[in-house]
């Protein structure tokens, strides 16, 4: 059977379908993996994002309008700062996915670029976004004397260590692993280049 | 760009390049249940990549390129539902084997080009489909003359198949 015989027989399946679609099924079946869940990291990037905000905003807003409470202007203008750093880390994400060849390649580049973004972020936020965070927090609780403001403190504490943990955990089980086997892919496609 | 036109392109990419992706779905996914999940996973991709779609990229490069990189990305995923495992639980189908599914030569052919590696699976399923080394290059994101070398590499390959199989 030579190279053309095989054509033939290939192209049979232009001829007489294999499978039946069934659309409307495939149509809801697009819909429920659209909504799968995209991974720790992106909700907590999101998260933190929106919470140095709102939070930034809020801690701002009394000083202003009452004139008492002078500190919270500390806190809030760190976690304003933190909320901006988070949009301008998005934004240069954004900007970076369009600089890859229209090509397999070029959508493995990017992925294992993505990847790096991943890591890089996360390693960030562990540095650079929890520390100032509880800094944030610390400096409002420290001027009030209520049980509730420590046990606020505490729970922020909490949910920022659960956080740094839940990222490790992404980083080590999913996004390592994943980026090796994207390496290992790629080198296949350049291997003849070499 | 609104969902009924995202929807008219998806719904006309699915009847006219069906084939393509079902070719696709055989060259890398073999028990049913990885079928179903794999053709899932391409149509998905293919819904969220209509935004990103320009017209001045042939349609069948652009399939090709998003089915293939899917196919690429499903098979490093673990799945529970491989051959022999565990049935992939709450899945809807969505293909139905025709009369026609069953051609012993077709199944051969689909054996052979399942073991080869996953670049030169991609070449075999473009240079089947009739794409010139251009158009591979172009897909693949890999020179002209890779392309070349992969080419003899699998036809030498074929040759020497086929005539064990006669």
């Amino acid at each position: 059977m030579d190279f053309e015989q095989m054509k033939v027989i290939w192209n049979t399946q232009d001829e007489r379908p294999m499978y039946a679609v069934d659309e409307r099924t495939l149509h809801t079946a697009i819909r429920r993996r659209s909504r799968s869940f995209r991974g720790i990291i992106t909700a907590s990037h999101l998260a933190i994002m929106l919470t140095s905000f709102v939070l930034g905003v809020l801690f701002l807003a009394e000083p202003l309008a009452t004139g008492a409470s002078h500190h919270r202007m500390a806190s809030g203008a760190i976690l304003l700062l933190l909320g901006a750093a988070q949009s301008a880390a998005l934004l240069r994400k954004r900007r970076g996915e369009s600089r890859f060849a229209q090509s397999l390649l070029g959508d493995l580049d990017r992925a294992i670029w993505r990847v790096d973004e991943a890591i890089a972020w996360a390693r960030a936020l562990r540095r650079w976004y929890i520390p100032p965070f509880i800094a944030a927090v610390t400096i409002d609780v420290a001027f009030r004397t209520s049980l509730q403001s420590v046990l606020l403190w505490l729970l922020v504490l909490a949910i920022l260590v659960v956080a740094s943990r839940s990222i490790e955990w992404e980083l080590r089980s999913w996004h390592v692993p994943l980026k090796r086997r994207l390496e290992a892919l790629r080198h296949t496609f350049i291997e003849q280049e070499n | 760009m609104r969902e009924s036109e995202r929807k008219r392109i998806f719904d006309d990419w699915m009847q006219r390049h069906r084939g393509l992706m079902l070719k696709v779905v055989r060259a890398w996914a073999f028990a049913p249940d990885d079928r179903e999940d794999l053709f899932q996973e391409v149509a998905l991709q293919l819904w969220q990549s209509i935004p990103k779609y320009r017209a001045d990229a042939a349609e069948t490069t652009w399939l090709y390129r998003v089915a293939l990189y899917t196919a690429f990305a499903w098979n490093r995923r673990e799945r529970k539902h491989t051959s022999g495992h565990l049935p992939l639980e709450g899945m809807e189908h969505t293909l139905h084997a025709t009369p026609a599914a069953r051609d012993d030569r077709l199944d051969w052919l689909y054996g052979e080009i399942a073991e080869l590696g996953e670049v030169d699976r991609s070449v075999m399923l473009l240079m089947l489909d009739g794409h010139s080394y251009r158009d591979m290059s172009d897909i693949l994101g890999i020179s002209e003359s890779n392309v070349g070398v992969r080419i003899h590499r699998i036809r030498k390959r074929f040759a020497a198949k086929a005539i064990e199989r006669t």
